[in-house]
């Protein structure tokens, strides 16, 4: 129940937190719309060569042969670590000048998981594919090119747009009780054709859009959330390490690997740093792992395996704040559920692009563009719903 | 002055909270549930309330003008 004031106060709420947003927000749909695509467009437009095709029982070379793989293409570099493709039999191995440079200097490998082929180059890129329009579009939409500063305004947004959203729950209940759920009145002028529009699709896709809004949130948090772990948690795991000379590995890859499978069972390993003082301890391994399921599978655990006896030293699990932020990524990213969630997906962001542009034309009529004729006649229906 | 009756809060959320809960049965359900006829029940859930949306989308902007759309 809302009196004429309470109602006033939550109009101009709704009004002027969504005109702070919505730029924002044209831009974070427009971009989502392909990044929801992103593995199907670099399948259907691939950069370079591809993985070979091999038949289903071929084993897969070893982390330890793409290692000299890799060392033996830049034998003046070090080798920083090894990612596994999630999604193609391929690794990517992470290079640079020295093992402890910065982390400009580094440069990576693409190579085959089974053949061992160096597919891709970073220090020489090969023209055509998708994976340029991918990085730009990505970028822009994860931190509008302003790396922290981006991720900042970009929580500032959702935040905004979290108001946003709650208001415009609020206001649906006088609008619409005149009538039964899905009415869009015609015997006004188009503004308040569209003004039904945008209160029907609103509340329709209300939920998907709080949880996507809330995950979005949760998203541009975690590049700080992550640096506030590596001063606070990682800080204190390394300490006392830190001082000291990186070793050189005797125990291989694979038995650091191996080890942190039997330690944290049921995972699949991500990425094996070396032993190194930039983001990683001079005495280990770092084996980051994550869950095998929907749930789990931005669910990272970090792992320090003594490189001197490939034993695991320690299972550090990610505090409860960024286990939050890293459950909340597939809700954001609708990539769990198949080709068909990420089309409904998709159909949801429209919706939500109409719903956008529908509010704007809400506004800028009637700032702008309203005869008096339309004024008279809007007023009374919307006095009528008051 | 009040803006709405007891009676008239539940039957205007009726339709939105049966629609929200598709939403969410649906995005958690494929979340939780890491199987084949997990995600099927969640495309139909989730087609629910799309179905909705497009459908109320498509009949509002239909270019007859000359009276009020019903609702659903």
């Amino acid at each position: 129940m809302f009196s004429t004031r309470a109602l006033g106060v939550w109009r101009f709420v709704h009004t002027w937190t969504s005109l702070l947003c919505t730029a924002f927000l044209f831009i974070l749909c427009m971009t989502g719309l392909p990044l929801i695509f992103q593995d199907e467009l670099q399948a259907a437009f691939p950069n370079g060569p591809q993985p070979a095709a091999v038949s289903a029982d071929m084993p897969e070379l070893g982390l330890d042969r793409i290692a000299g793989i890799a060392r033996a293409a830049y034998p003046r570099d070090a080798l920083r670590s090894l990612f596994l493709d999630d999604d193609a039999p391929q690794i990517f191995a992470i290079l640079a000048p020295t093992i402890d440079a910065s982390n400009d200097a580094n440069h990576f490998l693409t190579i085959d998981a089974h053949t061992g082929a160096v597919l891709k180059d970073s220090l020489h890129p090969q023209p055509g594919g998708i994976d340029g329009f991918l990085t730009f579009v990505r970028t822009l939409h994860a931190e509008l090119f302003l790396a922290l500063p981006g991720d900042l305004a970009l929580a500032v947004v959702a935040l905004v747009f979290l108001a946003a959203l709650v208001s415009g729950l609020v206001l649906y209940a006088p609008f619409a009780r005149r009538a039964s759920f899905g009415t869009v009145r015609n015997e006004g002028s188009n503004r308040l054709r569209w003004l039904d529009l945008h209160n029907v699709l609103g509340i329709v896709i209300g939920a998907w859009l709080l949880v996507v809004g809330f995950t979005g949130l949760m998203n541009t948090l975690s590049t700080p959330l992550f640096g506030l772990w590596e001063i606070t948690d990682v800080a204190q795991l390394l300490a006392g390490y830190d001082k000291l000379p990186v070793v050189k590995p005797q125990a291989s890859i694979q038995i650091a690997v191996d080890a942190t499978l039997r330690a944290v069972p049921g995972s699949v390993i991500l990425s094996v740093t070396m032993p190194t003082h930039v983001d990683g301890s001079p005495l280990h391994y770092v084996v980051w792992t994550k869950g095998a399921s929907p749930l789990t599978s931005r669910l990272m655990t970090p792992v320090l395996v003594d490189a001197r006896t490939g034993n695991v030293a320690r299972v550090a699990p990610l505090p409860s704040y960024l286990r939050a932020v890293e459950i909340s990524r597939p809700l954001h990213f609708g990539d769990y559920g198949g080709l068909p969630l990420e089309i409904l997906w998709a159909l949801f962001d429209v919706l939500a692009l109409t719903v956008l542009a529908s509010g704007l034309y809400l506004w800028t009529a009637k700032r702008f563009s309203r005869s008096k004729a339309d004024l008279v006649a809007d007023e009374a229906v919307l006095v009528s719903a008051e | 002055m009040t803006m709405s009756s007891k009676a008239d809060a539940t039957s205007v959320w009726r339709m939105p909270l049966v629609l929200a809960a598709l939403i969410l049965l649906g995005l958690f359900d494929a979340l939780l549930i890491d199987n084949a006829i997990a995600r099927l029940i969640a495309w139909v859930l989730l087609i629910v309330p799309l179905g909705v949306g497009f459908y109320c989308f498509v009949r509002g902007l239909r270019p007859s003008l000359d009276r009020t759309r019903p609702g659903l």
